[in-house]
């Protein structure tokens, strides 16, 4: 079969990411093709081929995502539509102008008949693996559905239907709008009074607590492109080496499905298994036992309890925001690109009074080195982040003895030396670990007694992600009085990569200094030049050393800019939001964003975005619920939610228990 | 249990004032210890409880997370219970005739001790869901 782009009967051009996509329709099977054309495009496109090929797609719900970021790619399927199949061609004699189809069903890598010299050289024939191609195209045949790559919406049908009621550039120049620059627009209006965009945790435990306040479900709407609150979640911790049966990194009353937090996740457990080991383990941490923590499973079903009690679905509407505008008159516009088809306009606008955002993590960010090696050489297989799909390298070590570079010394460094060390020991393997630390830390550290954090052999040791009085003690009631640069010291003496020190890494690790195949130390990465294997050239403290790998594992989980959000970049552009002495959004102690009030409104934001404000611990699942519980009581101040006393909290609380759905409060059915 | 200093104190005397009171009129009928008695114990646990919360609290500052662990809570019952059943063998407190039995004090004290311990590690933030994100402080 031949797709002929001639004849196209959709074309996307100028798409953020440098890319050009068609619409082609063979004997009545429509298909999107989406090409490269320039190098940031081609970088889109490897990373979204990657995603594939690593496995992302492999879900068989109705709605795949498919990206080495979370939901970058996503079908519009309506539910129930069977996923589908996905071709992609790539290589060095890929044509764009008349693609010729292969069939790649599966996330396996069979059936290729390109194998570049450079990875035949290398690997043979029989296995070829993704990455080392420079140029692919992806193809899918999408029925009449719309396809959300990244930011950018491809509607499957022809130019000149679906477009009307979209942004004006008067809209889009004026960072207030009123109602009838709106009307004009001919955008569908919807009026609600709190809508909360993103739709992952930071939305599900606000909405939680909102529900459990007494707010009924017609007065919320969620603005999400993601079926679950837990799916990105899922997704990041399945791909940093957490699969579903093993533990996370949170305590056991950090509940994102209890506002409570009791009965603790410990507790549920010993419920759930008849056993007290669990109640034990806490009793006994972090003293005589590691810290106990849930099994990511336990979190995902919890959630899942959760989000059908309160009846969360009834609040979701599917679509992609793209922005947020102060409304003359108070409140705010926002909006939503809805799934095509689904809308008799292109756009819809929410106004309300209140905006949450909880959009989650604005990017991946890359160590300049590995970013650099990784342009030059179009090697997105044997350089890797820790927070794409990587399984391909434990999967080749399973076949060939090989060495790994783990750069960073934080969780995810331990998630995967653990999974590395883990095979070793389960298939006889003979992998060679380099572990190479920007600060290596030798042991207690801290410019005080009263303020020193244990540490040995590179790592920095700390039960979670904060010092534990981030959440409620004395490091929370500090940082709420500090402003400016006062704040930012205090987050620096805090802050650093740490990891837990659990007794059976430190036991594998031992193992491996022992032996001699875990070789750990301080440097600074210069650069990685590649051949048969990668070089890295290393300054050390003895000099500079080229130190040889198969493959790096990129653990240092760097961050993107905020603006690196469209709709950050945005509010941070048009809405008057400012950044915090961190540079993300600074917000007040209640969490509105600074700057952004309008009439009687407010804008909301929790989450990442707001690291570096007046509570330290936002990116945690009790930090969601600490910004929850300010933004509901804001709300409560403001006369629009009803505040939580102890009687409906502990009414509540029973309800939860038995697993009652919530009710409105009397406040509501009143009004 | 991430305390502040003032949310510690204000927990010990709620927790004392509420539980510890329902412990000690449930219990005092199947002991030989007087009603007056055990309050007044009680109120002794109380009031000595500010000075042991100033040590602890300094404790703390060598923990690097400033947490005070499940296990302190309840193993410091240890020495306070001790300190207590001192002074009152010595007639240090007042209000209060003769020591009480040994084994009634131990056995009041020790259920108060463990029912308070309990309710501030969860039951406590069913009703005031506010209180562990403030440092233990409820006013």
């Amino acid at each position: 079969m031949e797709l002929r782009l001639d004849s196209a009967f959709v074309v996307f051009d100028a798409q953020d990411s440098g890319c050009v996509s068609y619409g082609v329709e063979v004997s009545g099977r429509r298909w999107f093709v989406k090409t490269a054309t320039t190098a940031s495009g081609r970088r889109s496109l490897q990373r979204a081929f990657q995603g594939e090929l690593t496995g992302l797609g492999r879900r068989a719900t109705s709605s795949w995502t498919w990206a080495s970021t979370p939901a970058m790619i996503r079908d519009r399927g309506a539910p129930g539509t069977p996923r589908p199949e996905c071709l992609i061609e790539r290589g060095s004699n890929f044509d764009p102008g008349r693609p010729k189809l292969q069939h790649h069903k599966k996330p396996h890598f069979t059936g290729y008949d390109r194998v570049p010299e450079r990875y035949r050289h290398r690997h043979g024939d029989h296995h070829p693996r993704p990455g080392a191609w420079m140029d692919c195209g992806i193809y899918m045949p999408v029925g009449r559905q719309a396809l959300c790559f990244g930011e950018e919406e491809h509607h499957m049908e022809p130019r000149n239907a679906g477009t009307s009621g979209d942004l004006t550039s008067r809209l889009i120049e004026n960072p207030t709008w009123t109602d009838s620059m709106v009307e004009e627009s001919g955008i569908e209006v919807r009026d609600v009074p709190f809508v909360t965009v993103g739709g992952g945790i930071g939305s599900f435990v606000t909405v939680d607590y909102l529900r459990i306040a007494g707010v009924p479900t017609n007065q919320i709407a969620v603005l999400s492109n993601i079926d679950h609150p837990w799916q990105t979640y899922q997704y990041l911790t399945r791909v940093s080496q957490i699969p579903e049966p093993e533990r996370i990194r949170s305590d056991s009353s950090s509940r994102p499905d209890n506002i409570w937090g009791f009965p603790s996740y410990a507790l549920s457990e010993g419920w759930q298994d008849r056993s007290v080991r669990p109640l034990l383990r806490v009793l006994g941490e972090p003293i005589f036992s590691d810290y106990w923590t849930p099994r990511a499973g336990a979190v995902f079903a919890s959630l899942e309890r959760e989000s059908a009690r309160i009846a969360y679905p009834e609040m979701l509407v599917k679509g992609v925001v793209r922005m947020v505008r102060r409304r003359v008159g108070g409140g705010y516009y926002t909006i939503l690109t809805p799934p095509a088809g689904t809308t008799a306009t292109k756009r819809i606008a929410y106004r309300s009074r209140f905006v949450h955002i909880a959009v989650g993590y604005p990017g991946l960010r890359f160590l300049p080195d590995l970013q650099a090696f990784r342009e030059t050489h179009g090697d997105f297989h044997h350089v890797v982040n820790a927070y794409e799909p990587h399984e391909h390298v434990y999967e080749y070590l399973k076949t060939t003895p090989g060495t790994v570079m783990v750069r960073g010394g934080g969780i995810v460094a331990s998630r995967v030396l653990q999974r590395l060390m883990d095979d070793r020991e389960k298939f006889g393997l003979r992998t060679e670990i380099e572990h190479v630390f920007r600060t290596f830390v030798t042991g207690a550290h801290g410019p005080h007694p009263w303020s020193r954090r244990k540490g040995g052999n590179g790592f920095a040791y700390q039960g979670f992600n904060y010092p534990k009085s981030v959440w409620g003690g004395q490091l929370k009631a500090k940082m709420r009085r500090l402003e400016g640069e006062e704040r930012a010291a205090e987050y620096r003496r805090m802050g650093g990569t740490n990891t837990p020190k659990r007794r059976r890494w430190q036991k594998q690790l031992q193992a491996g200094r022992d032996a001699g195949w875990y070789r750990a130390y301080r440097g600074l990465v210069e650069e990685v030049q590649p051949g048969n294997r990668l070089t890295s050239v290393v300054q050390r403290d003895d000099g500079v050393q080229k130190i040889p790998s198969d493959f790096i594992i990129d653990c240092t989980g760097l961050e993107a800019d905020i603006a690196d959000h469209r709709l950050l970049n945005d509010l941070l552009t048009n809405g008057g939001a400012g950044r915090n002495p961190l540079g993300r959004l600074e917000v007040e102690r209640t969490f509105e964003i600074k700057g952004t009030a309008s009439g009687d409104g407010a804008l909301y934001a929790s989450g990442t975005a707001t690291l570096g404000g007046y509570f330290p611990g936002v990116d945690t699942f009790l930090g969601l619920q600490v910004a929850a519980q300010e933004i509901a009581d804001d709300l409560a101040r403001r006369g629009w939610a009803p505040r939580l006393g102890p009687l409906r909290s502990t009414a509540q609380w029973i309800r939860w228990i038995l697993n009652r759905p919530v009710e409105g409060s009397a406040q509501w059915s009143r009004s | 249990m991430v305390p502040i200093l003032i949310g510690r104190i204000q927990t010990r005397f709620f927790l004392i004032a509420l539980v510890g009171s329902l412990v000690t009129l449930a219990l005092v009928p199947l002991l030989t210890l007087s009603y007056r008695d055990a309050f007044v114990v009680l109120t002794a646990v109380a009031v000595l409880g500010i000075g042991w919360e100033l040590l602890y609290h300094l404790l703390m500052q060598f923990r690097w997370e400033k947490d005070w662990p499940t296990l302190f809570g309840l193993l410091t019952g240890v020495p306070e219970g001790l300190l207590l059943w001192f002074l009152l063998t010595a007639g240090a407190v007042p209000l209060i005739g003769a020591a009480p039995p040994g084994w009634a004090f131990a056995t009041h004290f020790g259920v108060v001790w463990m029912t308070v311990w309990f309710a501030a590690n969860g039951p406590m933030r069913v009703p005031f869901l506010r209180w562990r994100f403030r440092g233990g402080r409820l006013l």
